[in-house]
């Protein structure tokens, strides 16, 4: 191997993984935006993603917590994706980065994947509704965190540096993500049997 | 490089060690599935038991016809409604005074079963909270019932559906007192008394879209309140005053 030590290496894979849920993430908040902009320009206009009580943005939309830092979350949304989608490209064009640009990029999925969290709570607990869109850019940012973390670690652990915990947990990721994502799955499905139930 | 033994990341890539990963990964995942659905079907069957046991609040009059040699309605309508669905409010609004004056003249016995099928945190449960109250004060006097159950549904009471803002519960007890009733009812609202109920009426009638209507037990479409009178003179018969609709009051 002749590449540097101190370059990250990005196996192809996890390059092309970067890009996609970059641009499947950057289009979700972008139509969460364009929605919301016309939720503002005449307001009984209805959502194109309002399907029944439960599934619907418009209630989601129109919530406080869809705008926490006082202007709607997506466009936080489109700023972030954008950077991804920048490091996706660069990744899939092998074009050599420096460790703590994934590192840097690891710590602002961490932020991203802290906020998913913190909006599914609010979204299944306070608010009562899916927005499908919000969804989408959950299902992104969480399998994001571990391609980037992975791309983070990845170089670490082959050099045999970091603990058994990490090896295993590293070893693991995908089986993790795919239990997380079959808890939250299961989250819904029990918040809202009641709604669920009578579509049987 | 070489003088460092390097780790071996692929060992679970193996074979064998993929096999397990995917193999286990998917046996945990079918069981946690199962073991929540099983939890919640079990849960949800004994909330139905529960709810089946209560019912409807029965509005009559003592003029009511009833089959001959007994004290069975000759017509029964039971209405199955959920505060908050904008279809029962326009329904109440257009039907509401003939089905009043089909009770006054005893043609029908009416049936009103709360339902809430639209309950949300969003909406802060208002369906079921309402359904619950008008319980509490049926308890207190089916007169008032039937002044409470009108409001409730009247233009400027019953709130938007996609609404921010619904009557929290000392609201529901005041649109009670001026239903004319208090009584028990802060309390029975305060303490939940009927909630399971309600939340359980839905599912234990079998109900998934409101307003329902059944006259004797099959389901009836309304078209028009003329041809709903039309509908319970076949069943009742020539009763005293039963030939016209009552235009609904002008909104």
């Amino acid at each position: 191997m002749t590449a540097p030590a101190r370059d990250a290496r990005v196996p192809t894979l996890s390059a092309w993984w970067v890009l996609i849920a970059g641009v499947i993430g950057f289009v979700a908040s972008l139509t969460l935006t364009i929605e919301k902009i016309e939720i503002l320009r005449n307001p009984s206009y209805v959502p194109s993603c309002n399907i029944n009580p439960i599934v619907s943005c418009g209630s989601v939309m129109v919530t406080p917590q869809a705008s926490l830092f006082g202007f709607p979350n997506p466009l936080l949304g489109i700023a972030a994706f954008t950077v991804v989608i920048v490091s996706g490209v660069l990744a899939v064009a092998k074009v050599p980065l420096p460790q703590w640009y994934w590192v840097g990029l690891t710590i602002g999925t961490v932020g991203g994947v802290a906020f998913v969290h913190w909006l599914i709570i609010q979204s299944l607990y306070r608010i009562g509704a899916l927005c499908p869109y919000c969804m989408v850019v959950w299902a992104v940012t969480i399998p994001l965190l571990v391609v980037a973390a992975s791309i983070v670690f990845r170089p670490v652990l082959e050099d045999g540096r970091g603990g058994a915990v990490a090896r295993v947990l590293f070893q693991w990721r995908w089986s993790i993500t795919t239990l997380w994502f079959t808890a939250v799955f299961l989250l819904i499905m029990v918040r809202f049997w009641n709604y669920w139930s009578t579509l049987i | 490089m070489a003088d460092k033994p390097k780790f071996d990341l692929k060992n679970a890539d193996s074979k064998f060690g993929r096999l397990l990963q995917i193999g286990g990964t998917a046996i945990v995942v079918l069981f946690a599935v199962g073991l929540v659905f099983y939890i919640v079907t079990q849960h949800n069957h004994k909330k139905d038991a529960a709810a089946a046991g209560g019912g409807a609040v029965r509005v009559t009059t003592d003029k009511l016809v009833t089959q001959p040699g007994t004290s069975n309605p000759k017509a029964v309508v039971t209405f199955y409604e959920d505060f908050l669905c904008p279809a029962c409010g326009n329904f109440e609004r257009n039907f509401g005074p003939t089905v009043a004056k089909l009770i006054d003249i005893g043609a029908i016995a009416a049936d009103y079963d709360m339902v809430a099928i639209l309950d949300s945190p969003r909406s802060q449960n208002y369906s079921s909270r309402a359904g619950a109250a008008a319980h509490c004060v049926a308890d207190e006097s089916i007169e008032a019932f039937r002044r409470f159950h009108t409001a409730l549904y009247s233009t400027g009471i019953q709130p938007s559906e996609s609404g921010t803002s619904f009557p929290d519960n000392a609201k529901l007890i005041e649109y009670a007192r001026q239903a004319g009733v208090i009584g028990k009812v802060p309390d029975c609202v305060n303490s939940g008394k009927y909630l399971a109920q309600v939340e359980g009426a839905a599912a234990a009638a079998n109900i998934k879209a409101t307003p329902t209507i059944k006259i004797n037990g099959t389901e009836y479409n309304p078209t028009t309140p003329d041809a709903l009178v039309a509908k319970i003179k076949e069943i009742v018969g020539d009763v005293p005053g039963i030939d016209t609709a009552v235009a609904p009051a002008a909104a």
